[in-house]
């Protein structure tokens, strides 16, 4: 093509504007994976250089590491659950009960190999527990979350009594070490692999984006919604092990709160929590690593912790914002 | 319709920004390393975090009094938490504190059953540990071992806060009447020091006054982590009611319970005064019942509130409550941990050379004046604690300091002296 032909195409072209060429680059594949990644390093090269080099000492990573484990591992399971669009924020609260358990086998038999038996256990039964109520008997999801909640919170009570249930503290340490990272990377290995690399993530992602039209495609949407849950079961158990040998004792109200915790990971980590095509299973990591850096660069730099929360809000709402899909036809579960 | 987007959108950006900029305009110049460092008057400097276990009136009282009262008379750096509501977030805050350039860490999060992991937490980092709390038989370890960095706990001295609302029924609760009480044993079932000490307490004073029997013991009753009737041989009226506001349903039951009409003593073991003082006050009107509250309480909206209000008979919304300086406690974590910052630890160890628990006394409110005028005490200008009391904790300013003359000290820093000094 000659120089003046191609200068008559561009004058035909429609210009964009900056706007458009924004929204392209959003609605780039990749960029709800780049995106929060941008953020997570443009935030530890910042506290990197606010505090003179002192965020890269061992101490400050191997405590980001701490800190994210459990919220990265419980985010990673629920990913599965999120992507199917069934939003159970009930995850924190069955945690806690895996945990309650487990501290119980431990207290009866004295055995940690027992404690991480039947916490992982107990975290795959309920889950199962919850899927079955929101599969099997059709009542919506959120619904089962709440009753799941009072349920769980309940039962470690009553299970839990007046003092937290203690487990021996060195063994918790020692536990702490090859076995936490070992089995935290061959289980976030596991979902990687299964999500992105099989059928089970492509059909999870598709359930999520349409189950009627998955259905209509030969999906069998049941079976498949178990096998979600059953995952997402491992993660939770998981995450209570991981629970019980950083605090090495189990108070009844363990797991308050972690939902909305997994939540916030999930959707800062680029995922909406209503699944869809776009979901992935390691934005919950992402996300709990970014807002543990947040935390720890704003204090090391000697911010308040009350500002901490107003400049985390901010964050939080710039970065869902930014990272959140608008439909400019009809609303759908993308929408954060 | 895009352009106005993109206003929004900048917007949103910029007001991060300005807030971004104006925290780390908040900041030391990015100096983590502040620890033990030496001050302009040649002082050791050092950081010390506050492990908050919720965010209120009492908290930012406390800040005030360490940021602007102690800091620079001592040469000390404060950094707060947010509010830690379990075990998790409490390491979570030390760990974070630790690589802040903390040397020590003062904890207002009382799970006594938690002392050792957080002793252990604080011994990695090399940070000197001190909680608000009491002893637990669980953690006898962290007593008995040798823990360097263990400074002890301070706390309120449960028993005699107890005794306070023994004593205000013993000297104010007309036998000749048949009342009926709802004990709110809030979460001594968990095994609260103070919320048990209340609780077993007023029960106890029912049972004597009345000379009644119940069915259960009274640690069945404060134990228990249902409602449960405490029958007795007498027929009187005693309802234990556990849980906190928090809890979903507490309110409603105990408004449920309320709307029996058996009671008419709403006593509480915990601080709920904020909570339940409009539930209170519209049953009063709606049953044309008369109900005598009494409570635990801090300074604050919630107590004064309480305590200036009128009930639909004309009488004090809020019969008794109890306050305490927060000022006076603060000074003991404060004093416990700059002991042993400053290489004075003997003065935090008991004779027997176990870290010792300080204790503090809290003092009743009946009235409003009363409220009013310990309620203006401990502020800037009027600190319960000021520096000559906490110079008498310090083994720096006061020489040979032992824990038992601390001990002596708190316990002289009554109401009478004070108001003396202050008055």
């Amino acid at each position: 093509m000659s120089n003046s032909s191609a200068a008559a195409v561009s004058e035909r072209s429609p210009k964009l504007t900056l706007a458009d060429r924004v929204d392209m680059i959003k609605n780039n594949r990749y960029f709800p994976i780049v995106f929060p990644l941008a953020m997570l390093a443009f935030l530890l090269l910042l506290f990197v250089a606010l505090t003179g080099g002192e965020f890269m000492k061992r101490s400050v990573i191997l405590g980001i590491f701490n800190q994210s484990f459990i919220t990265g591992t419980m985010a990673t399971a629920v990913a599965f659950i999120y992507s199917t669009g069934n939003v159970d924020f009930s995850v924190g609260n069955a945690m806690g009960l895996a945990c309650v358990l487990g501290a119980l086998a431990y207290q009866a038999t004295g055995s940690m190999a027992v404690m991480v038996l039947v916490t992982l256990a107990g975290g795959v039964l309920l889950m199962m527990f919850n899927c079955t109520l929101c599969v099997t008997c059709h009542v919506k999801p959120a619904m089962v979350a709440i009753v799941a909640m009072s349920i769980y919170s309940a039962i470690c009570v009553v299970l839990v009594g007046a003092a937290p249930i203690g487990v021996e503290y060195e063994t918790s340490k020692a536990l702490e070490g090859v076995f936490r990272y070992g089995s935290f990377l061959l289980y976030f290995g596991m979902c990687l692999l299964l999500y992105h690399g099989t059928a089970i993530g492509r059909k999870l992602r598709f359930i999520g984006g349409n189950e009627r039209c998955a259905i209509q495609t030969g999906i069998n949407a049941v079976k498949t919604q178990y096998i979600s849950f059953l995952f997402a079961g491992v993660g939770v158990g998981l995450a209570g092990v991981y629970q019980t040998i950083r605090t090495a004792n189990v108070a009844s109200t363990v797991g308050t709160g972690m939902g909305t915790d997994v939540m916030l990971a999930t959707v800062l980590g680029g995922m909406s929590i209503f699944g869809g095509t776009k979901s992935n299973c390691f934005a919950g990591l992402i996300g709990a690593i970014t807002v543990t850096i947040l935390n720890k660069g704003l204090l090391m730099i000697g911010v308040s912790s009350t500002m901490i929360q107003g400049i985390r809000g901010v964050v939080f709402l710039l970065l869902v914002y930014l990272n959140s899909e608008r439909q400019k036809t009809l609303p759908s579960r993308q929408q954060f | 319709m895009k352009k106005n987007g993109w206003l929004r959108k900048a917007a949103a950006i910029g007001m991060a920004g300005v807030l971004a900029v104006g925290a780390g305009g908040c900041s030391d110049s990015g100096d983590t390393s502040q620890g033990g460092e030496s001050g302009a008057g040649g002082q050791e400097k050092y950081k010390i975090g506050i492990l908050e276990v919720q965010l209120n009136d009492e908290s930012t009282n406390r800040a005030d009094w360490f940021n602007n009262y102690i800091a620079p008379k001592y040469n000390v750096e404060f950094m707060f938490s947010e509010a830690c509501s379990d075990l998790n977030s409490c390491m979570t805050f030390i760990e974070n504190a630790a690589d802040a350039g903390c040397d020590a860490i003062i904890n207002y999060y009382a799970v006594g059953a938690n002392t050792q992991q957080l002793v252990e937490l604080c011994a990695e980092y090399d940070m000197v540990y001190t909680e608000n709390g009491g002893r637990n038989p669980a953690n006898d370890a962290v007593y008995t071992g040798n823990y360097e960095n263990f400074a002890g706990n301070f706390m309120a001295d449960q028993p005699a806060t107890g005794k306070l609302f023994h004593d205000y029924l013993s000297e104010t609760l007309d036998t000749s009447v048949e009342h009926g009480f709802i004990v709110g044993t809030g979460n001594a079932y968990q095994g609260n020091a103070q919320q048990t000490e209340i609780s077993a307490n007023m029960l106890g004073a029912i049972e004597e006054l009345y000379g009644l029997k119940f069915d259960s013991t009274i640690e069945e009753l404060y134990s228990s982590s249902a409602p449960v009737n405490g029958t007795n041989d007498k027929g009187i009226e005693v309802y234990c009611y556990p849980g906190a506001p928090a809890t979903s349903g507490w309110l409603e039951g105990l408004n449920a319970a309320m709307q029996t009409g058996k009671y008419d003593y709403i006593l509480m073991s915990g601080n709920v005064l904020g909570n339940i003082m409009t539930t209170v006050d519209e049953l009063e009107t709606a049953m044309n019942k008369d109900f005598t509250v009494i409570g635990f309480g801090s300074f604050g909206e919630a107590l004064t509130s309480a305590m200036n209000s009128v009930d639909h008979f004309g009488n004090q919304a809020l019969s008794m409550s109890t306050v305490k300086f927060t000022s006076i406690v603060s000074t003991m974590g404060f004093s416990k941990v700059y002991n042993c910052l400053t290489g004075h630890r003997d003065a935090c160890l008991e004779a027997n050379g176990e870290p010792s628990v300080l204790l503090f006394r809290m003092n009743a409110v009946t009235n409003p004046q009363q409220l009013e005028e310990m309620g203006s005490w401990d502020k800037e200008g009027k600190w319960v604690a000021d520096y000559d009391f906490v110079d008498s904790m310090l083994a720096v300013k006061t020489e040979g300091l032992t824990n038992e003359q601390a001990q002596e000290t708190i316990y002289k820093m009554d109401y009478d002296a004070i108001k003396a000094r202050l008055n």
